[in-house]
């Protein structure tokens, strides 16, 4: 998992220095990003920080062999990951409503595609989380739980740097 | 033993071995890293092939602009594009790297290292589903309207980004689709290799008692998995700006196409030698095993091959010389660029030094393995006229580029493949290839080879560009000297291609109807040769224990000239 | 030791000695401070300094990311080169910005300009500074704000940026 967290550095670095470069060269971006829902932004923050709150509870289950709390916790953090998923849905019918798409111009290609790219790896998350979950039910594969976790500590990091590159350098 | 429950366990329904599976069960949804080697050969080799005819169908029209191809057709403009993009693209992603990475990887690995699979079969199983599906949809893009992706395996925006200019709406996105999920599948395998080597290997394998192609293909991994990432980034952000219209790329929008310039060739340095030291890794293991002697310096060899890899994150703009970046980037790049020349031939010296003072058996894989050294040394020197950013001013996108990186690329992707099939072939398939048509393979593959490039480096410096639908457009360049060459290489083209189906004759012959081969019919000391010639799944009944390097060869006061490092130190 | 079916090490005493069997309320007191840190990086803002806002907000990115590695994923108790080569991974990322930072970041140089990218700036900041008031309908009216193909050697539209771009010798 550490491999692949790796290689997911890169994509993701790659992605947000492209980012950074433009915006540090392009003063007028910040008026695009003024648009930003930061409101949304933080909230959807907290969900995630939780979430992985309640992802470490659930490795801390497994590691007593509690199968059926670790799952339980692992679906709390499915909630927390189907939470942000649903503030994201919320906000992002806002902004396009407001007329801010993918096309607008180029700050709003990489919030788009930077966030989306990040909410497939909440997806990702989410539904290998439902697979481990059900398999702890039944005491089986808890090592399993470790591993996810570690994935989805990771997906929360991401976020962690994406809020403040999307939503509080205006 | 607790490596072997491991991969029992991880085999769930294919366990034990106890009871018949079924024909899908073992060879196509298998999860024994043997299968899936071969899987990987199989389809890289298939692709290769396709990859090949579309250089026949664009050599054919350099040679005779205008003529109508036999077995094709007439070569029009759009079609010239998509034969040469389809071409680099195919045989670096679905030849090169399946062929050297994940078949010989998937196959040696977990072999060479005394295990019975790799740590995590299914994800195994995985990477090779996701890089097939990668493989069809790159072949589909073939038959959608408009036909291929035109627009150079570097995919350049604006060329790429805009289908009025590229002509291939429908191929671009998914000759896109099918690289990144490439990527994927070789960053899923990456994971397999690196925690194999690092948790499976046998007792008593210490650190320098690895095979040098197992470190090969593991640290190829890595330099895959650090570099590719923000190519990936990239690749997304090209999609949308084909697909969606966004202006990633555009600088009327605020991009930057040479901002993709940068993502490309950030991870298309790293690549290169990502395909290279598998390469080195075979040829190491087919010459200390004909040679009869130990690697000259096997620590050498392995920290220059990290020290590569780490400068080759140093020096990829080499490629952008021309492209308007920051001169004063120029003038590091070219050092960098230099630079990096010194550990490759450092381990090409290494190698050469293998074979000084040994008893050579010039045996088919050797000869290919020494004409890697010849041919890759000849590739590596021509690079050094394009680092120098001066000479690159005027070499760029012209043929001398393309032959420079055809005399790498070919040796690493080409002869060292053979010299690995004609090594491994009596252990995979437990039958000896045919040798008289190896050799004759070897010197239609060979010597033809240097017929194509060479002529190129000199139409290259008279200035044919790159790209070019048809030279005789440009006046300077319908001179009659250039002409011949072209048909030169064109020829030699044709005859190399022809020496090709004797080798597959042979392969497929040989499969079935070869003469039976033991255990290890060279007399090597790797692991591999311990196990049955083809292995069974689980491939060692009980697992080997490693006490010493793999190259003692020809060690003094032994009875015979190799010591097979799973045999026991006598006890004295 | 024993190895679990995908290869990761699992062994019950591993934890304990390592000090991973921390109580849940060691887990809720880290998480207490990530908020701690997310609400402090949200009122950055409000202090109006630009700078200081900076480094309140990637900074505590930065002290948050770290705990979250080093606590919820238990880095500090993982095998050494497992951080080298998570850093490894961040300085190739590094490497990237540094190899391209100096063509992508400038518009201008001893002997040339991004014509286009003064255009663009220009363009944008009337499109934007107007634009909030208009409720533009969605992705078909892109055409509306996406701007013209800036031909090679167009002058910037004011003379604000400076620089005049060089006149090329042919069209």
């Amino acid at each position: 998992m550490w491999w692949l967290l790796g290689s997911e550095i890169t994509i993701f670095g790659g992605l947000l220095i492209c980012y950074i470069m433009m915006r540090i060269m392009y003063a007028p971006w910040s008026e695009a990003a003024a648009h930003t829902n930061t409101l949304a932004g933080s909230i959807n923050t907290f969900v995630l920080l939780t979430s992985s709150l309640f992802a470490v509870l659930a490795h801390h289950a497994a590691e007593h062999k509690n199968g059926k709390l670790a799952a339980l916790y692992l679906w709390l953090t499915i909630g927390g990951a189907l939470t942000f998923l649903v503030v994201k849905s919320i906000e992002w019918t806002n902004e396009i409503r407001h007329g801010y798409t993918i096309t607008s111009n180029t700050f709003w290609s990489f919030y788009y595609t930077a966030a989306g790219l990040h909410g497939l790896h909440v997806i990702a998350g989410a539904t290998a989380m439902a697979i481990v979950s059900f398999d702890c039910l039944r005491g089986k594969n808890l090592q399993r739980v470790e591993i996810v976790g570690i994935y989805w500590h990771f997906v929360d990091i991401i976020w962690i740097f994406l809020f403040p590159l999307l939503y509080i350098a205006k | 033993m607790t490596t072997h429950a491991s991969a029992d366990h991880a085999h769930g329904a294919d366990n034990h071995g106890h009871h018949e599976l079924t024909f899908l069960q073992k060879y196509v949804f298998s999860t024994d890293h043997k299968v899936i080697g071969l899987q990987y050969f199989m389809t890289g080799v298939f692709m290769g092939v396709l990859g090949a005819l579309a250089s026949y169908v664009f050599r054919m029209q350099m040679a005779f602009p205008g003529a109508s191809v036999p077995g094709f057709g007439l070569v029009t403009p759009q079609i010239y594009n998509q034969m040469v993009t389809n071409h680099g693209t195919i045989m670096i992603f679905w030849f090169a790297m399946p062929v050297l990475i994940a078949a010989f990887g998937n196959y040696l690995i977990p072999l060479m290292i005394g295990c019975d699979d790799m740590v995590f079969p299914r994800l195994n199983r995985l990477s090779y589903q996701i890089f097939l599906f990668s493989a069809v949809l790159l072949i589909a893009s073939f038959f959608v309207p408009y036909g291929g992706f035109g627009g150079a395996w570097t995919s350049y925006p604006p060329l790429a980004s805009n289908p009025v200019y590229n002509q291939t709406p429908y191929g671009a996105p998914m000759w896109l689709g099918a690289v990144a999920l490439e990527f994927v599948a070789f960053l899923l395998g990456g994971i397999n290799f690196i925690t194999t080597l690092m948790n499976a290997r046998a007792p008593g394998m210490k650190m320098y008692d690895i095979p040098m192609v197992v470190w090969m293909i593991v640290i190829a991994s890595i330099l895959f998995m650090a570099s590719v990432g923000p190519l990936i980034a990239g690749a997304a952000m090209l999609l949308f700006d084909q697909t969606l219209g966004t202006g990633f790329f555009d600088p009327a929008r605020g991009g930057d196409p040479l901002l993709w310039e940068h993502l490309f060739w950030f991870f298309g340095h790293p690549e290169v030698y990502v395909v290279l030291l598998p390469a080195m890794g075979i040829v190491a293991e087919v010459l200390t095993v004909f040679a009869r002697k130990k690697l000259f310096a096997y620590r050498t060899v392995l920290w220059t091959a990290v020290a590569t890899g780490v400068l080759s994150f140093f020096v990829w703009a080499h490629h952008q010389f021309v492209a308007g970046i920051d001169p004063r980037m120029a003038n590091i790049f070219t050092v960098t660029t230099l630079l990096i020349s010194v550990p490759i031939t450092e381990m090409s010296f290494v190698y050469i030094g293998t074979l000084y003072g040994a008893s050579i058996q010039l045996s088919t894989p050797m000869l290919f393995a020494i004409a890697f050294i010849v041919e890759f040394l000849i590739g590596g020197v021509t690079g050094i006229f394009l680092g120098a950013s001066g000479a690159d001013i005027y070499f760029h996108d012209t043929y001398f580029v393309l032959a420079h990186f055809h005399y790498t690329f070919v040796p690493i992707a080409v002869i060292a493949v053979f010299a690995g099939v004609y090594h491994w072939f009596p252990k995979m398939f437990g039958r000896y290839m045919n040798d008289t048509w190896g050799r004759i393979h070897f010197w239609g593959t060979a010597v033809p080879f240097n017929g194509i490039f060479i002529p190129l480096f000199y139409t290259g410096m008279a200035g044919d560009h790159r790209r070019t639908f048809d030279h005789l457009n440009f006046p300077d360049l319908a001179r009659a000297d250039l002409i011949f060459w072209r048909q030169f290489a064109t020829v030699s083209l044709l005859i190399m291609l022809g020496f090709q189906v004797i080798f597959f004759i042979n392969f497929f012959y040989s499969m079935f109807r070869g003469k039976k081969a033991p255990a290890n019919p060279w007399n090597a000391n790797t692991f591999e040769w311990v196990a049955a010639s083809p292995p069974p799944h689980g491939n060692f009944p009980t697992l080997p224990h490693c006490y010493r390097g793999p190259y003692e060869y020809s060690v003094p006061g032994r009875a015979t000239d190799f010591w097979p490092q799973n045999e026991p130190a006598p006890k004295t | 030791m024993s190895q679990a079916a995908d290869g990761h090490h699992v062994n019950p005493k591993h934890e304990q000695s390592h000090g991973m069997d921390h109580p849940a309320s060691y887990y809720v007191k880290l998480w207490a401070l990530l908020l701690v840190l997310l609400v402090i990086s949200i009122a950055g803002p409000m202090l109006g300094h630009k700078v200081l806002t900076m480094i309140t907000a990637f900074g505590i990115a930065g002290v948050k990311a770290l705990i979250v590695a080093a606590f919820f994923m238990h880095l500090n108790v993982e095998k050494r080169f497992v951080w080298y080569m998570l850093v490894t991974m961040l300085l190739a990322v590094l490497m990237f910005f540094l190899g391209t930072a100096a063509d992508v970041m400038k518009y201008e140089g001893a002997h040339w300009t991004k014509p286009s990218a003064y255009l663009y700036t220009e363009e944008f900041k009337k499109a934007f500074s107007g634009g909030e008031e208009h409720d533009s309908h969605d992705a078909e009216d892109e055409d509306s704000k996406a701007l013209p193909y800036v031909p090679y050697g167009a002058k910037a539209t004011n003379g604000a940026m400076g620089h005049s771009s060089p006149k090329p010798e042919h069209h």
